[in-house]
């Protein structure tokens, strides 16, 4: 099944997206500051939350790679 | 432990270093490579050797993008 229904998939998957939208903006960020609301508007989000929280993103991150190796 | 697993934990260990963010979080921290080249810090001290591990990862930032849509993809599409 999908990893939305299972709740630990669900949060590093999430950990993962916040990520992926945080290098993508530094790397471009006219790319992800040009849709700010709507549906594209999520990717802003993530990017702002991964590039502010970044320390809290990272513990979340090595927690689930824990959780996953181990739990 | 299956190497899915194992490949899933090591991609979010390297996501873990990677997405500290310079500017917001180590630079305020004294961590980056800034402070190796102005002398305050040694390169071969503990806290030397955790800002070369840090610099190295920001590194995979491209390649890391790629690695998580591609393991998101996965887990969505099929578990």
């Amino acid at each position: 099944m999908s990893a939305l229904f299972d709740f630990k998939s669900f949060v590093s998957t999430l950990a993962l997206f916040v990520c992926a939208c945080t290098y993508v903006k530094l790397r471009a960020p006219g790319l992800i500051d040009s849709h700010r609301t709507g549906f594209r508007g999520v990717f802003w989000k993530a990017a702002r939350v991964g590039e502010r929280l970044s320390p809290f993103v990272s513990a979340l991150c090595a927690y689930m790679a824990v959780q996953t190796l181990f739990g | 432990m299956t190497l899915w697993t194992l490949t899933q934990s090591a991609l979010l260990s390297v996501n873990a270093v990677a997405v500290l963010n310079e500017r917001r979080f180590l630079a305020k921290r004294g961590l980056t490579m800034e402070s190796i080249r102005d002398g305050s810090t040694s390169a071969t001290s503990a806290r030397g050797q955790i800002i070369g591990v840090i610099n190295a990862a920001s590194y995979l930032r491209v390649p890391l993008i790629a690695l998580n849509a591609i393991v998101i993809f996965v887990k969505v599409v099929f578990g």
